[in-house]
């Protein structure tokens, strides 16, 4: 099942570990040996003023990634994606987090830095350096992107819960639904809704509503929880080459 | 009988806990009504299906393969799966799954009509022998072997006459002769019909031969609770269904026969179910009337086919599907009193055999008055066939208004804009 095959966000749980900024060094040795995702806590500062910073950590619909909420803002608006350190130019927070070894992709939007870490590295090392490296990013009152940096405008598709649907489809949802000739299309996310369109073999097919609510709803509610609502805005009327087709067949179990 | 509250059981918190699996057909039309019925109830729900669904993997269990052509393995099957998810209900969505629902639910102490029960309305011959001695009228009839000779099959027959499958629905294979040399092509064809059907059993070797019975038809949409019948619906069919074949186009309720017509309708339905022994769930019954009376010419352990209960509104949003969940599960009932004063809905007949290659008008039909929606049900780019051979409709328009004369008026306003392009196979074969 999906929940075991990856983590879901309903695996994750509050952080448990608070520390202080000096003691860092000795949590971060504890923690690295934490299998659950913590939250760390520290007397950070925005320029000079000091203030307390508790990060969470969540899963994601992804092994390889994962979303670290600072509790303060990220970016002032939009989305800013780093899939490597070539491409962290313009801004100093990804670079700092492109230091730390194993980790191959930096993702930022209003709330949160979602990490994408290197096959063979595990979290239980990464995040603990990643911790650190946000926290000492945001205590010496560095900027998070650089002056007249452009993020990308956030829409339904590039949230991270938008991200994370796609994610699933792509890997999971529609290789699935392939053999039946079809596919499935996360055509927007607004607030607790995702919007999907079905085609090819799916679209018109008299089991279209089986395989979204029994199927796409189902899995998309486990891997995120937020969205509570998926909608098909697909016009079945339109479908050429439905798998199952109503009508054909009609014949009594006798 | 008609528009009464029906029996509404106490709330019972325990069968919304468990689940309700629906047994439907990869074919049919009726899922998504159910399912959507289900969300709108907060019930959990469960799809079993003749093919494994392709997404059974992220279904939660919400879906299972059962197969619906070997009953005794079916059955197995939702017993075992009511062992991890405890059943509260059955539901079997089609005529292909009826009667598997009914014994699985046998199995499982589930209420629910009895198999032999169901059986008798999933076979036309037996519904004829079951109905014979219970003092409603009925047409006479024969059955025959499909390798008997046609010849002198229609030598011995009466006229006029009509041939049926056992088995088939949506008027598929049902087919009118007044004459000998009709009656054999028509049995000729109804043995080719049955084999490209893949029907199999008992159904695949026989036609039953009925007597024709002149009339207006009409067809009763209930709700079974512990034997007491309630009508949900009674529609009219205004287009006359004289043959030789008999594709369903109009139907709109209320009814406007009469009254007293409409008491005999009940107490003959009624009278039908006793003595057939359904008791639980929905019904659906189809019945000609003229001067000799009430006939009731088939009723099914279902509610009705094809995407047709769109028609029917009742009270507080509730759809014909919301009513059927709600028994089974042992949910209040709420009363069956419709929502607008006069529904319809008509099945977009197939004109010709051929390539669907276009469909116009649909704007036009759309925004024509008291029409609420309109469905075309089959792609672009597929083959039509027609009755007797086909059992597909092209679509489903809806309307609603004030009157069922207004109701019928729009539907074939509504009919009229539409403009089919479709290519002839023989055309295309040259």
């Amino acid at each position: 099942m999906l929940a075991g095959s990856f983590p879901t966000c309903r695996d994750s749980h509050a952080l448990t570990v608070f520390f202080h900024r000096s003691l860092r060094s000795d949590i971060v040795g504890a923690v690295s040996k934490i299998k659950q995702p913590y939250l760390g806590r520290a007397t950070c500062r925005r320029g000079k003023t000091p203030f307390a910073m508790f990060i969470q950590t969540q899963a994601t619909a992804t092994p390889a990634r994962m979303k670290f909420l600072p509790g303060c803002a990220v970016l002032s608006s939009g989305t800013a994606d780093f899939p490597g350190a070539d491409s962290s130019n313009g801004s100093p927070l990804a670079q700092a987090l492109f230091e730390i070894d194993g980790v191959n992709g930096v993702y930022l939007d209003p709330t949160s830095i979602t990490l994408s870490k290197a096959d063979g590295k595990e979290w239980a090392e990464l995040k603990p350096a990643a911790l650190v490296a946000i926290m000492d990013h945001f205590d010496a009152g560095r900027p998070v992107v650089d002056d007249g940096f452009e993020t990308t405008p956030e829409t339904g598709l590039n949230s991270e819960e938008g991200k994370a649907i796609q994610r699933l489809f792509d890997e999971h949802i529609n290789p699935q639904v392939a053999s039946h000739g079809g596919h499935i299309a996360l055509v927007d996310v607004r607030d607790d809704t995702a919007y999907i369109q079905m085609g090819g073999g799916c679209q018109g097919c008299g089991m279209a509503d089986v395989t979204l609510k029994q199927g796409v709803a189902k899995a998309i509610q486990a891997q995120v929880p937020t969205i509570t609502n998926v909608l098909d805005v697909t016009d079945h009327g339109g479908g050429i080459n439905p798998y199952y087709q109503p009508g054909k067949g009609g014949t009594s179990a006798l | 009988m008609f528009g009464v509250a029906i029996h509404c059981a106490p709330v019972n918190d325990a069968a919304t806990s468990r689940r309700l699996l629906l047994l439907v057909p990869t074919t049919s039309y009726r899922i998504g009504d159910f399912l959507n019925a289900a969300e709108r109830l907060g019930v959990d729900v469960a799809v079993g299906s003749d093919e494994r669904q392709v997404l059974e993997l992220y279904s939660d269990d919400g879906t299972l393969s059962v197969d619906f052509d070997d009953l005794d393995r079916g059955v197995a099957r939702i017993v075992a799966y009511n062992a991890t998810f405890q059943l509260a209900a059955i539901i079997g969505v089609d005529d292909e799954t009826t009667l598997i629902a009914a014994k699985a639910s046998q199995a499982l102490g589930l209420p629910h009509n009895t198999p032999d029960s169901v059986e008798a309305t999933a076979n036309k011959h037996r519904l004829r022998t079951c109905l014979a001695n219970s003092g409603l009228p009925a047409p006479r009839f024969t059955l025959l072997a499909a390798s008997d000779d046609p010849a002198q099959a229609a030598r011995e027959s009466f006229y006029p006459a009509v041939l049926k499958p056992l088995a088939l629905s949506a008027s598929r294979g049902v087919i009118r002769v007044d004459d000998r040399a009709q009656f054999a092509a028509a049995f000729r064809r109804i043995g080719t019909i049955l084999e490209n059907a893949g029907v199999t059993g008992d159904a695949a070797r026989h036609i039953l031969v009925e007597e024709y019975v002149p009339g207006v038809e009409v067809a009763l949409e209930g709700l079974l609770d512990k034997g007491c019948l309630t009508i949900l619906a009674l529609f009219d069919k205004p287009d006359p269904l004289e043959g030789p074949y008999f594709e369903e186009t109009i139907y709109v309720t209320p009814s406007r026969l009469p009254e007293h017509v409409r008491d005999v309708i009940t107490a003959t339905v009624n009278r039908a179910v006793a003595t057939l022994g359904l008791h639980e769930g929905p019904i659906h019954a189809e019945l000609r009337i003229n001067d000799e009376g009430v006939w009731l010419i088939e009723v099914a352990a279902r509610s009705i086919g094809g995407l047709c209960s769109r028609a029917l509104h009742f009270g507080a949003g509730e759809r014909l599907e919301d009513l059927i969940l709600r028994h089974a599960l042992g949910l209040p009932v709420p009363a069956a009193e419709p929502e607008r004063p006069a529904t319809g809905v008509m099945m977009i007949p197939i004109p010709s055999a051929g390539i669907l290659r276009g469909v116009a008008g649909i704007e036009a039909a759309r925004a024509t008055e008291n029409i609420e929606d309109l469905t075309i049900s089959v792609p672009l780019g597929e083959i039509l066939v027609p009755v007797p051979e086909g059992n597909r409709y092209l679509g489903f328009i809806y309307a609603a208004g004030d009157t069922p004369e207004a109701v019928e008026a729009a539907l074939r306003s509504a009919h009229g804009q539409l403009k089919f392009t479709i290519e002839a196979l023989l055309h295309r074969e040259q």
